[in-house]
């Protein structure tokens, strides 16, 4: 087979561009540590009642002598529980891990500008953990289509200086 | 003589095809225009926000799954009736898979459009990915597995030509018009198990009410099985334009016959086992799968820079003949004052821009700034919305004539379309890139905050100016899509009758079908080779899904 | 080899054109893309946070109303919204509003009335709903589909003397109300 020398410069040069794409990505799961979720952890979608996610919200945990907090997070038809009547109030600077599920039907979790950004899907537990840096406010959007009235499905994430955080709200 | 005095029969086909197709474009486009005046707030007054939604459904629809469908079977059928010179085996079998189809596309779109209707029952506001629990009518479901058993059927028609035609050519090459058109088709076997699966398996049951819950994933991952090999079913047939006619209509030849055949290959072989990137922000597929996919989704970068190679090489050698000269002059010597050579290079160029924010889509971390954010609607509006559709568009100016015996009028607002589309979609996937980076999402009526008084924050820019962008943009693409469409009827019905309406001569390549290594026909061999493909990425993760039962964990369906 | 429809005399009309087009057709969505990449280097080299902290300052709050708020706070019958939500199914809309007597209503003869809605595309939903403000009351509205209430006019009827009467209006803006999905009208 005749391969112009040209063309077989390109391709050459093609698969450096493969192989620089898939290095930067494993450099950004290596060196900055960013995650994707995937495990695989199912729940009874219509018994949530039962489990953590009965009594959604902040409930703070202790790992290795840290403190740290857990969200169960429930996306329904159309609102964040919580997040939407109330917002999700956590502290700056500390480790942040959020549970989401759906009742009803697929729903986005999407932190507005981050890259906190999963799926809630029926029967699917999404985990996914991260550290606010800086004490301010968050839009929280569905960005996933749930229903007729999927654009009023929004929130707030509320992060405030670890001094300022009242631990009365919490779940228990 | 041109391909209608050959070839009435299979003229007659690829017409009607070419009608349902460029209704379905029309309506589809309108709809997306409203689109873009609804949910940028410019105007909202066709329609309610809650009927929006259906409206969105029947853009993805009729835009993404029948227009693409039913142009890409005019443009097969022309395709292997010239290249084998035969018409059609049995035009009874012809013409029923394309009655299938459309009785299909009629079922979906009346399921569709029944959600306009006041109080009526009949509703399919699921969107084109109709991810359960969110339930359909039956029709809808039942329509789109019509439309998919249509064009099986239709890819086991030109099969059926290429059998008889080898009984009588036993030593020949596939030529290459055929070839692209089997490969494409093979691809499209493989990937349209998972929707089979999932439409006919899971969900006309359950739409029909003989099984109650559905596990919501597990057809979610049927869907992008499919889903993103289905893209390149769009794309490859404007490869095929790219490769087969492009280097003619720029007055040249196709550089290599050899590469055209690979680039086929290895989109057969990689198209399928690539769709978790679809799902790199789903929990329940574990990191390795995603992993795997993300590679073999880089990899298919591969044959789209072959292609841009050939395309181009083919491109300058035309300009060449034309007298161009130069490392970068020759490109003035291109005829850009022809549409149907305008649509495609400018679809071309668009690809090479829809590539690059494909990239950032497919790095599995980098993704989840831009997961279901308006980045993902710019994004697909250069690949399918342009390089695809607008080749579709172009190319329509040079077979039509054929197909039809009429050559075109209104040359002029012809030539002008190109560069209308090439505008408005520049101004448009360019806003809705920058919207999706703040985080703006897709798929909603009414993306702005509505309670909490919560802003996005654009990196630059303001969120006033984008929404401007995207409307004047929507708006440049009707009047395009308007030109067009005046362009085509009015030739159709009212062009100059001519035995010659267009040139329609295609040359041999440069590097011709006598330095193609014959492993490369071999269809048995790629066509195992991805099947093998798929099952390393989809057995396990939908085993794990099903071991627990096919619709557990099962979630109760929502009427949409 | 190439083929030559266009005979000579449309030759020179269709190079400006070609040209006209190529300019805006090719042109502009260069300068475009220039500019956005122009933008992002800029932001990325010069990144002045500062301005971004200032423009994410919240505009004042103005004060919004949702379930368990009073009404006509100033007068000596004032009213609690009890509940307030809007119920969507594919079908239809609804929109679910009760009210009931606060602790300290006094007196027992005033009347209440909800005059309108104003929705959030602008358009007014008049259909009055007048009740005693002692009593609890629950109303609907079916709304337009994808339409949310913003605000409230209600007006209150008070009887001064056997033949006065002292009418006060109030606009009330309302803040999130809860929308949820309902199987109501499904068969």
């Amino acid at each position: 087979m005749h391969i112009h020398k040209f063309e077989r410069f390109w391709i050459k040069l093609s698969f450096g561009l493969i192989a620089f794409f898939i290095a930067s990505v494993i450099y950004g799961f290596v060196a900055m540590d960013l995650k994707v979720i995937g495990d695989y952890q199912t729940i009874d979608p219509q018994n949530l009642g039962e489990t953590e996610f009965g009594t959604p919200g902040v409930r703070k945990v202790t790992k290795n002598g840290q403190t740290e907090y857990e969200v169960y997070v429930q996306t329904i038809q159309f609102a964040f529980q919580p997040g939407t009547a109330r917002p999700i109030t956590v502290p700056a600077n500390t480790r942040v891990t959020f549970y989401i599920t759906s009742p009803d039907v697929l729903h986005g979790f999407e932190v507005a500008g981050t890259n906190i950004n999963t799926m809630s899907i029926p029967g699917q537990v999404a985990k996914l953990t991260t550290i606010f840096p800086e004490s301010r406010e968050y839009g929280l959007v569905c960005n996933e289509y749930c229903g007729p009235a999927h654009h009023i499905m929004e929130g707030k994430i509320k992060v405030v200086p670890k001094s300022e955080f009242d631990k009365s709200n919490l779940v228990q | 003589m041109t391909f209608l005095h050959k070839f009435p029969k299979a003229a007659k086909v690829s017409k009607a095809n070419f009608i349902v197709a460029f209704i379905a474009l029309g309506l589809g486009g309108f709809f997306g225009f409203i689109q873009a005046l609804h949910r940028t707030g410019v105007f909202r007054g066709f329609f309610n926000s809650g009927e929006y939604y259906t409206l969105l459904t029947g853009h993805g629809v009729l835009l993404a799954l029948i227009f693409t469908t039913f142009f890409i079977a005019g443009l097969f059928v022309w395709g292997v009736t010239r290249s084998l010179e035969r018409e059609p085996e049995n035009m009874t079998f012809t013409w029923s898979w394309f009655w299938i189809m459309t009785i299909g596309l009629v079922m979906a779109a009346v399921a569709i459009l029944g959600g306009l209707v006041p109080n009526g029952s009949i509703r399919a506001a699921v969107l084109y990915t109709f991810y359960p629990p969110l339930q359909a009518h039956p029709m809808f479901y039942i329509g789109l597995a019509l439309v998919l058993i249509g064009s099986w059927m239709a890819g086991a028609d030109w099969f059926w030509s290429y059998r008889k035609w080898r009984e009588e050519n036993p030593t020949d090459r596939i030529p290459i018009l055929t070839f692209m058109t089997l490969f494409t088709m093979l691809m499209w076997y493989v990937c349209t198990i998972g929707l089979a699966i999932e439409v006919v398996g899971l969900l006309i049951p359950w739409s029909l009410g003989w099984v109650v819950e559905i596990e919501p994933l597990l057809p979610r991952t049927l869907f992008w099985f499919f889903g993103h090999a289905v893209v390149y079913f769009w794309l490859l047939p404007a490869y095929y334009v790219w490769y087969a006619i492009l280097p003619k209509l720029s007055g040249g030849r196709l550089f290599s016959d050899s590469m055209t055949r690979i680039v086929f290959i290895i989109f057969l072989i990689l198209s399928t086992p690539v769709g978790y990137h679809h799902q790199y922000a789903d929990a329940g597929i574990s990191l390795g799968f995603k992993f795997y996919a993300m590679a073999t989704t880089m990899l298919l970068l591969l044959p789209s820079l072959m292609t841009l190679f050939t395309v181009v090489a083919s491109m300058e050698h035309g300009a060449r003949q034309r007298g161009g000269k130069g490392y970068f002059a020759w490109v003035g010597k291109l005829p850009w004052d022809r549409p149907a050579f305008v649509g495609c290079a400018l679809a071309g160029i668009m690809f090479a821009a829809g590539g690059f924010s494909g990239m950032i889509n497919a790095g599995m971390n980098v993704n989840l700034l831009i997961h279901n954010t308006l980045w993902i609607p710019g994004h697909f509006h250069l690949t399918v919305g342009t390089a695809v559709a607008l080749t579709f568009m172009a190319i329509s100016y040079w077979l039509v004539p054929q197909l039809t015996g009429r050559k075109l009028k209104f040359k002029t607002l012809a030539l002008i379309q190109p560069y209308t589309w090439f505008l408005g979609m520049t101004l448009m996937s360019n806003a809705m890139h920058r919207a999706g980076l703040a985080g703006v999402p897709r798929r909603t009526a009414e993306p702005e905050f509505n309670t909490n008084a919560m802003s996005f924050d654009p990196v630059f820019g303001t969120m006033g100016e984008m929404k401007w962008q995207i409307a004047i943009g929507g708006t440049i693409l009707l009047i395009s899509l308007i030109l067009f469409l005046w362009v085509i009827t009015t030739s159709w019905l009212a062009g100059e009758k001519s035995d010659k309406p267009v040139d329609d001569y295609i040359p041999e390549p440069l590097s011709g079908v006598e330095h193609t290594p014959a492993v490369l026909d071999n269809m048995k061999l790629w066509f195992a080779l991805a099947l093998i493909l798929v099952l390393l990425a989809y057995s396990f993760p939908l085993w794990e899904m099903i071991q627990d039962g096919i619709f557990e964990p099962g979630a109760l369906p929502r009427p949409s | 080899m190439t083929n030559s429809e266009t005979s000579n005399s449309e030759e020179g009309s269709n190079k400006t054109l070609v040209r006209t087009l190529i300019i805006i057709g090719i042109g502009i969505p260069v300068l475009v893309e220039l500019l956005t990449l122009f933008n992002l280097v800029n932001v990325q080299i010069f990144n002045d946070k500062t301005d971004q902290v200032q423009r994410r300052s919240q505009p004042d709050q103005a004060v919004e109303f949702t379930e368990g708020d009073t009404l006509f706070t100033k007068s000596n019958y004032p009213v609690v919204i009890s509940g307030m939500q809007i119920n969507v199914s594919a079908q239809e809309w609804v929109f679910e509003l009760e009210f009931r007597p606060s602790d300290t209503t006094m007196q027992a003869t005033p009347l209440v009335k909800v005059d309108s809605l104003r929705l959030k595309n602008g358009d007014l939903l008049r259909r009055g709903q007048e009740w005693s403000a002692s009593q609890s009351k629950s109303m609907r509205w079916t709304l337009p589909n994808g339409q949310v209430p913003v605000k409230l006019y209600l007006s209150g009827k008070e009887l001064i003397t056997e033949d006065s009467v002292r009418n006060i209006h109030e606009e009330v803006p309302l803040g999130s109300i809860p929308v949820r999905y309902t199987r109501k009208t499904q068969r």
